[in-house]
């Protein structure tokens, strides 16, 4: 591996880093600690900016009018846009835009100018619908939504569970099994629009996460045309795969971006905080959490930017990524908790963005595949291929 | 799924046993008819306390008299869960 940031790479850090510094910090100061919106005058003002600086829609290609970045980048302004508040799983309240689902890339042109287009034009909201109440961590098993071809249609029963924001979207992603037999080569990705007859969202499931809740979804006799399938019937796990797999690196880097920012926060209040007579910078318990999280984040970083640098190589980069993942996601956690201890009583309170990284942290151990998952896509390659 | 408790009509002596908690609430008119949908939150000095005493406190409210609450760590997204269902959200959002 041979991994050196570039020059136009450190400078785009920097001014994301300045960016977080001096408009989303202060802007953060007035919300709710839970909140993950910006009043909406002010996200129009900093939206202005991001684009003034050529970095709105931040992970779109270049041919979809994004600025085109490699995922080494893109990790790398991933870590900086979370460092605030609401940075994990709002970061810079999206005021960077962003390509939302990644599978219409797969699209047809007439999808595309349905679904992907309004999407990144910031018209349209999807949802993604693979996790189903029998289970998330093995999805090519635990699919039991079907899709029944009926003349030019498709009619789908079933039900998703954990399905983020889908009462507000406009359409959605729904994996659903087209062929029993086929396993996870039977499985199909529809575009679904929210309002089709037999579309239901149940209910809202709220969860650790203070920004985004999760829903719970149910399908009865939903009739949608065959022109609905995305990339292929029987192609909807390879597409939800692919694309898990790259976005877990990103993913990743923002845990990291996290961890740095708790670590700035607990050796700040090290050297200010005493007791006993001494400043808490002096005693070695301190100082051996503080070392623990640089080791920690270090680890994730290095991880991270490899399984980056492996895809965008084009080499393959799957194992890269799910060790990336599982470390980072892991590590944060541990560095976040460290800090909370290091801060003593404040550290739980909500006039810190702690308790809020803590907890949104926790999440981050089981969605986009749970650490368990990680570690099984490993253990194949390690000892199967 | 939307607040399910009972309507309480508010005085300085009812508002001072509201929990200082977190969580949702919601204000009514005589009748029950909803005016505001709100939240305690983090920078709430007093919680639901303060938060529903300076509701009926604020004039813009001048025919708040009912009020129900719900003690929640979760209250944004509570929060945007009756704001959609006071709004009246569509038809398969609905339970
Ligand atoms: C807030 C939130 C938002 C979400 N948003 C979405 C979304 O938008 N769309 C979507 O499709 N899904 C979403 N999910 C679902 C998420 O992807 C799943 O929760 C996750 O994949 C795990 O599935 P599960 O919860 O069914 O757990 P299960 O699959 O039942 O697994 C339970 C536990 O067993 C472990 N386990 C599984 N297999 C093994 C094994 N072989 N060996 C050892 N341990 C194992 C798992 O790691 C897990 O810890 C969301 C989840 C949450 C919490």
């Amino acid at each position: 591996m041979d991994l050196r940031v570039s020059d136009d790479q450190r400078i785009i850090v920097q001014t994301v880093r300045r960016f977080v510094q001096e408009q989303i910090l202060p802007a953060e100061v007035e919300l709710d600690p839970d909140a993950a919106e910006l009043p909406a005058q002010e996200k129009v003002r900093l939206v202005a900016m991001v684009k003034a600086m050529g970095f709105y829609g931040w992970d779109i290609p270049a041919e979809y009018g994004g600025p085109g970045l490699g995922l080494v980048t893109r990790s790398l302004m991933a870590e900086e846009m979370a460092q605030h508040r609401a940075g994990l799983y709002a970061p810079c309240y999206g005021v960077f835009g962003g390509g939302g689902l990644a599978q219409l890339f797969e699209a047809n042109d007439a999808q595309k100018e349905a679904y992907l287009y309004p999407m990144l034009r910031g018209e349209k909201r999807g949802f993604f619908a693979l996790t189903e109440p029998s289970g998330g961590s093995d999805p090519a098993r635990a699919i039991q939504t079907t899709a029944v071809r009926d003349g030019d249609d498709w009619v789908i029963n079933g039900a998703k569970m954990f399905i983020s924001s889908a009462d507000t979207a406009d359409f959605g992603l729904v994996f659903a099994r087209t062929d029993p037999a086929k396993g996870r080569g039977g499985i199909t990705c529809f575009i679904v629009d929210a309002g089709t007859p037999g579309f239901m969202v149940r209910r809202i499931v709220h969860t650790l996460r203070s920004a985004h809740y999760a829903t719970e979804l149910e399908f009865k006799d939903m009739r949608v045309p065959h022109g609905a399938i995305l990339g292929g019937e029987g192609r909807g796990f390879g597409i939800a795969n692919e694309r898990l797999t790259r976005n877990r690196i990103p993913y990743a880097a923002g845990c990291i971006g996290v961890a740095v920012a708790a670590q700035a926060m607990s050796i700040k209040h090290a050297k200010l905080r005493e007791t006993f007579g001494d400043v808490l910078a002096n005693r070695q318990a301190i100082q051996w959490m503080i070392v623990d999280n640089a080791i920690d984040i270090e680890t994730s970083r290095w991880l991270t930017l490899a399984a980056a640098d492996k895809a965008d190589r084009g080499e393959p980069f799957r194992h890269e990524t799910a060790m990336a993942k599982l470390v980072s996601t892991e590590a944060a956690g541990r560095v976040v908790d460290r800090a909370i201890q290091i801060h003593g009583g404040y550290g739980v309170t909500k006039d810190l963005p702690l308790e809020r990284w803590y907890r949104e942290l926790r999440i981050r151990r089981i969605g986009e595949g749970p650490s368990e998952v990680q570690r099984v896509i490993m253990a194949r390659d390690l000892l199967f291929e | 799924m939307p607040l399910h408790k009972p309507w309480v009509e508010f005085s300085p002596q009812v508002g001072a046993r509201i929990p200082g908690s977190l969580g949702v609430f919601e204000v009514a008119d005589a009748a029950g008819a909803t005016l505001r949908v709100a939240y305690a939150g983090g920078r709430s000095p007093f919680g639901l306390r303060g938060a529903i005493a300076a509701a009926f406190a604020d004039p813009a409210l001048p025919q708040a008299r009912l009020f129900r609450y719900e003690v929640n760590s979760m209250y944004i997204t509570r929060w945007k869960e009756l704001v959609r269902s006071a709004e009246g959200a569509p038809a398969w959002t609905c339970e």
